[in-house]
């Protein structure tokens, strides 16, 4: 049996745990303070030295990124990525339902080491409820001074701006998020120039995910030694896993990293549903490469066992299939989802996603050919690499794992249409 | 200056330049629909990917600033292939409507599939996404969405151009398009470039739409006389008529535009013309026309000469030369200017007239209102529509006997004791003078309508009726001896042009 390990979510649960008072009575805004009487390098070096490394889903190691701000900057901008939008992810909205000022001690922390006077945090519009609790919590901070003019009585300003999405998918990517903040259409901008030169408003930026930013405190209490104590060398720290799908108990998790995939389905999430068997695991939301059953039991979950593993560990998202599941209507769900949310701008991705969508639906609705599925193994490669951003690649790679690694059920699709996946399960039989 | 290696040929480009732009200047032509020379760089269209050693995904030109010892590859075999599968892509959801379509045999589309495509279609017809074919952006502009590749330039062009941002991307991945924020149409004086812009059909020419084949039409290299710049232009011709204006680039006066009002006013050049001599109404033969205006000039009146800030200086030239050696008594003053217009800032200059400079240079004065008044006899107005243009100066002609020499039928013509049909400027060769004082020629787009004859030509034939020889009876040696004469009028060297228009 695997045991949770809560450090980010060691708050989780209480009562009125997103107010400032409950927050405060768990010793809250102490390591901001302790932070604050730091200097700005020395606050860097501790983060590097914990080996951080991002949440959102690269993995880059967050205290390198923080280090490329240019020595001589005009301004300095902090943006907060919560646009969580990937589907099967769903670990930062914990965060922010349930403990927001984790996330904004983490900002107060974070401006402090980048020198920053403002955050702006870029949350997913349909985010509703940790929106509200987000707003609430920002309030909070104004009116106790941790936010303000004069934050903490350091004579230090710092402002902290929530700008609520407007639905796209894209605007999780950090350019994209900064055209959104900016007014224009969420666009992925060509880099370089990268944000930390040119970024929000032309003005040096660094853009950091919800989670991320929720262990800066943890980090800066306990030290970068402690936070190195849970997890793998090259991923230090505990992590959200959010496991969705085809188990007995979905959720948010917290484990250090470096445990065994199934270890958390079978042990924390109760195994799969009604004892059917296990088909595929997607690890790390809907755009990694899926894995086999055979595969996923075999994954450690840090980033380079996953790589090795010839897929990525993402964002977390654990998505689990059990032999009820059928594979083409699976990738008709994903593929319609990026059909829908290409930005538009680069022809490879805008014309490609689309395409693919058509063709996967056209397969799982049984009226396929073999040339169709041709056609869609060919686009899952063509599509990729040739962008602006990561988004075609996000597309390719579920389409060519998909099809490469469960070939046979796409050919019985185009063959006559037969689909090979068990038909009932003990809750619907 | 830095070194690249090009194609595994050493060049030496432009330090900080982009490499598509470094390659064009080597003469090597880089695909690419997005990209603009005059607008900002959206790296969108993912034509121009090329490979460059050390960078494992392929770049694209118009994104990618050339450095020492960069190592590029335009045609391998991984680009070759790219570039085919970014034309399947773009062609994905294009209705390949060319039968229809205006742009047709000058498409970036038709151009780089014969190139770079030649993929066998994989989509039915059914598959394609519909998407509105008709859209009036403004009064001049017509949009085909289904036939938009989405490269944006129009966008730019209105955003940073001119300033005026009607245009937008609305919508998302294959179903985004082109569109402009309700009630607010692309009106801007500039909109019309956005067609010449627009490397496939999308959008298309109100006035141009369905007029004439493009592979119908020939061109001529011109200037635009609507304002004192000097627009480079080119003027298209089918059956003699002039069918549509273009821009020509020249970075010099006008980079890649000109402007909408310019480009309409082609309309004259084809109708209302003066065909024939007229004598009070009665048509006459050119001989008889050129007689007749002799014999008055014969008479000892006083005679006044008055000339227009639309001649070719060729023919201003030709004039003060008859003024000083055929009628040495006679005046002869600039007239006929045309009400100013406002400088906006872009293209357009406040004086509507395209040759003030060069009148100035050969030494025409201006004066017209004093020269009319004081005048008795003959008054010969040259290109000059004094009753349309100056109404209130018509008063000043009568009693006077008028001459006219007009390509178009206008008011002056029509009170005219004889009227003489001649040239436009799209019918002849000669220059203009522009307002920074460079003399830039054109060249005939179409035989001239009727009898019309260039003014020099006339004045020719009327001096050997009065017994001299003015020698302006060839327009070579004509504009020989203006340069010789007037250095201030020396050609202006055309400039050396960059790659204007997508394939």
């Amino acid at each position: 049996m695997i045991e949770q390990v809560r450090h980010l979510t060691a708050r989780m649960g209480k009562n009125n745990s997103p107010t400032i008072e409950s927050y405060r009575d768990d010793g809250g805004y102490e390591t901001a303070m302790k932070a604050l009487a730091m200097e700005p390098e020395e606050v860097i070096e501790v983060v590097k030295a914990s080996g951080l490394r991002g949440r959102g889903g690269a993995g880059f190691p967050t205290g390198l990124k923080w280090t490329f701000l240019p020595k001589e900057r005009e301004k300095t901008y902090l943006c907060v990525n919560a646009d969580e939008s990937e589907p099967g992810t769903f670990k930062d909205r914990l965060i922010l339902d349930f403990d927001p000022h984790l996330l904004l001690e983490g900002i107060l922390i974070t401006c402090h080491a980048l020198k920053s006077d403002h955050a702006f945090i870029y949350i997913r519009g349909e985010f509703c409820r940790p929106y509200r609790r987000l707003r609430d919590a920002v309030r909070e901070a104004y009116d106790a001074g941790l936010f303000g003019d004069n934050v903490m009585g350091t004579g230090r300003t710092l402002h902290c701006t929530i700008h609520r999405g407007g639905g796209a998918y894209i605007c999780g990517e950090e350019t994209a998020l900064l055209n959104s903040i900016e007014g224009k259409k969420g666009q992925p901008r060509i880099k370089p120039p990268f944000p930390t030169n040119h970024g929000l408003f032309g003005k040096s930026t660094v853009i950091n995910n919800v989670e991320t930013l929720a262990n800066v405190p943890l980090i800066l209490r306990d030290g970068a030694e402690e936070f190195r104590k849970y997890g793998t060398e090259k991923s230090p720290g505990t992590r959200l896993f959010g496991v969705s799908g085809h188990v007995n108990r979905p959720g948010v998790y917290e484990f250090p990293h470096g445990i065994r995939l199934i270890d958390l389905i079978e042990d924390a999430c109760g195994g799969v549903r009604d004892g059917n068997a296990l088909k595929a695991v997607i690890p790390g939301g809907s755009s990694v490469p899926i894995l086999t059953a055979d595969e996923a039991r075999e994954l450690i979950l840090c980033f380079d066992a996953c790589m090795a593993a010839g897929t990525m560990l993402g964002s977390a998202g654990v998505i689990v299939m059990d032999e009820t599941t059928c594979m083409v209507k699976a990738l008709d769900r994903l593929t319609h989802f990026y059909g829908h949310e290409s930005c538009g701008q680069c022809t490879p991705c805008r014309e490609g996603s689309g395409w693919i969508a058509e063709i996967v639906s056209k397969i799982a609705s049984g009226s396929g050919t073999p040339a169709d599925l041709d056609k869609l193994v060919d686009l899952g490669r063509q599509i990729s690499g040739n962008t602006i951003c990561v988004f075609s690649d996000a597309v390719s790679m579920p389409v060519t794992s998909f099809t490469t690694k469960f070939r046979s059920e796409f050919e019985d699709h185009v063959n006559g249409g037969v689909c090979v996946a068990k038909k009932t399960t003990a809750a619907t039989a | 200056m830095a070194k690249i290696t090009l194609n595994g040929i050493e060049r030496e480009v432009e330090e900080n330049s982009y490499l598509i732009r470094a390659a064009a200047r080597c003469g090597v032509h880089i695909p690419h629909y997005c990209y603009h020379p005059a607008l900002k760089v959206e790296g969108n269209c993912r034509m121009c990917s090329v490979e460059i050693e050390g960078v494992p995904k392929l770049q694209t030109a118009c994104t990618t600033i050339v450095r020492d010892g960069m190592v590029v590859n335009t045609e391998s075999e991984k680009v070759v292939k790219v570039r085919s599968e970014v034309m399947e892509f773009l062609l994905r959801n294009h209705p390949i409507d060319c039968p229809i379509c205006d742009q047709a045999g000058e498409c970036g589309l038709q151009d780089y599939y014969m190139e770079h495509g030649l993929h066998d279609s994989r989509v039915t017809v059914a598959e394609k996404v519909k998407k509105k074919k008709r859209v009036d952006l403004g009064p001049n502009v017509v949009l085909d969405s289904e036939r938009c590749i989405l490269c944006a330039r129009c966008v730019r062009f209105c955003k940073d151009v001119t300033g005026t941002a009607e245009l937008v991307i609305a919508n998302r991945g294959s179903h985004a398009e082109i569109t402009t924020f309700p009630g607010r149409p692309l009106t801007n004086d500039y909109a019309m470039n956005t067609v010449d812009l627009c490397p496939v059909g999308a959008l298309t020419s109100r006035k141009f739409r369905f007029k004439c084949r493009v592979w119908f039409m020939e061109r001529a290299e011109s200037i635009c006389p609507g304002c004192e710049r000097g627009c480079n232009i080119y003027l298209d011709r089918f059956q003699n008529e002039i069918q549509r204006m273009k821009p020509r680039v020249n970075p010099r006066v006008n980079g890649y535009w000109i402007c909408d009002a310019g480009r309409l006013d082609i309309d004259w050049i084809n109708t209302n013309r003066l065909l024939r001599a007229e004598e009070g109404g009665r048509p006459i033969a050119p001989e008889e026309s050129d007689r007749e205006a002799a014999s008055a000039l014969s008479k000892g009146d006083e005679v006044l000469l008055v000339a227009s800030p639309s001649m070719s200086n060729e023919n201003l030239f030709a004039l003060k030369k008859f003024s000083e050696k055929v009628l040495p008594g006679s005046e002869l003053v600039g007239g006929s200017f045309r009400e100013p217009w406002e400088d906006d800032g872009i293209l357009r200059l406040p004086d509507r007239n395209p040759n003030r400079k060069g009148m100035e240079a050969i030494g025409i004065p201006t004066g017209i209102e004093k020269a009319l008044a004081t005048s008795r006899g003959t008054v010969l107005l040259f290109e000059n529509d004094l009753l349309g243009d100056q109404p209130h100066l018509g008063a000043k002609l009568e009693g006077k006997k008028v001459i006219a020499f007009a390509s178009n039928r206008t008011a002056t013509v029509a009170a005219a004791d004889l009227a003489v049909p001649v040239t436009s400027y799209a019918e002849m060769a000669g220059s203009f003078t522009n307002h920074a004082g460079r003399t830039q020629p054109f060249e005939p787009a179409i035989r001239p309508e009727g009898e019309a004859r260039p003014v020099h030509e006339i004045l020719h034939r009327i001096a050997a009726f009065l017994g001299s020889d003015l020698n302006a009876a060839s327009f070579d040696a004509l504009r020989s001896e203006m340069l010789e004469k007037v250095s201030a009028l020396s050609m202006a060297v055309p400039d050396g042009r960059e790659a204007e228009h997508v394939g």
